[in-house]
C-alpha cells in the first residue's frame, strides 16, 4: 500500500520524461510542424518541464545541500549540467516568445523580429541539442528501466513476484 | 504532494527561470526595430511538408541519439 503513491510517481515522471522528449524533438523541427504550433508547443512545454522539476525536487533540494560538502565530483558535474540544461531551455523559450511570429502577436502583442534575440535563439539551439544528448547519457539507467517498467510493462510480473 | 507544496515548488522554479530571462534581457536589450532581421516570409519558410519535415525531424533524432551514445559509451557519462 505504501509504494503506490511511489509507483504512481515514478511512471507518471516516466510519461512526463518521454513527453518532453517528443516536445523537445518536435521543437527541433520546425519544417515539421511550421511556425505556428513550433511557438505553441515551445510555449506549452513549460508544463511538462515545471512537473519534471517539481517531481525531481528531492534530488534538487537534496543536491544543493550536499553539493559543497558531501557530493562527488561526478555528482557535482551532474548538478552543473542539470542547471546548464535549465538555462538553457529558459532562454531558448525566452528568444522564441521575443521573436514570435504567431503566439504573441495572435494574443496582442506586437513582436520585433530583433536579429540579437534570433542568434540567441539559433546558438542555444544547438547547445540545447548536445546537453539534452548529456542529460539523456547521464541518466540512461534510471530512464531506460522506467521505460521498460511502465511503458512497455516488461518487468510487472518480476514486480510483483519480488514484493 | 499537496497542491500548496507542488505551488510552492513550482514557484521557486519559475522564479528561477524569471531571473536567467530578465539577466538576458538586461544583456541583449529589449528587441528593437533598429536590429530588424528582415526575411522575406518566415511562415513560408517553414511551411511544414512531410518530406522536409520527416528528414529535419529523423536528422534531429539522430544527432540525439548520437550524442547520447557518444556520451555514455566515449565520455563515460554515467552517474
Amino acid at each position: 500500500m505504501t509504494k503506490a503513491p511511489s509507483r504512481f510517481r515514478n511512471a507518471v515522471a516516466i510519461y512526463i520524461d518521454v513527453s518532453l522528449l517528443i516536445a523537445l524533438l518536435l521543437l527541433f523541427s520546425p519544417r515539421l510542424t511550421g511556425l505556428a504550433l513550433h511557438e505553441w508547443v515551445g510555449i506549452a512545454l513549460a508544463v511538462p518541464l515545471l512537473v519534471h522539476l517539481v517531481l525531481s525536487w528531492t534530488w534538487i533540494s537534496g543536491n544543493t545541500a550536499r553539493l559543497l560538502k558531501t557530493a562527488t565530483a561526478r555528482a557535482r558535474a551532474n548538478y552543473v549540467l542539470n542547471w546548464t540544461l535549465f538555462a538553457l531551455i529558459v532562454l531558448e523559450v525566452t528568444s522564441g516568445i521575443a521573436i514570435s511570429h504567431v503566439a504573441l502577436p495572435y494574443l496582442g502583442v506586437p513582436t520585433i523580429n530583433d536579429r540579437t534575440w534570433r542568434a540567441l535563439h539559433n546558438w542555444t539551439l544547438n547547445v540545447t541539442l548536445l546537453v539534452i544528448g548529456f542529460h539523456i547519457a547521464m541518466n540512461w539507467t534510471a530512464l531506460a528501466a522506467g521505460v521498460r517498467r511502465y511503458l512497455w510493462r516488461t518487468s510487472d510480473t518480476q514486480d510483483s513476484s519480488s514484493q | 504532494m499537496n497542491v500548496m507544496r507542488f505551488i510552492l515548488r513550482a514557484s521557486v522554479i519559475a522564479l528561477a527561470a524569471g531571473a536567467i530571462a530578465g539577466i538576458a534581457f538586461l544583456v541583449l536589450g529589449a528587441p528593437s526595430l533598429a536590429r530588424e532581421y528582415h526575411v522575406r516570409n518566415e511562415f513560408a519558410r517553414f511551411v511544414p511538408t512531410v518530406g522536409h519535415g520527416l528528414i529535419q525531424f529523423g536528422g534531429e533524432t539522430f544527432l540525439l541519439v548520437l550524442v547520447a551514445y557518444a556520451g555514455r559509451r566515449w565520455l563515460r557519462i554515467r552517474l
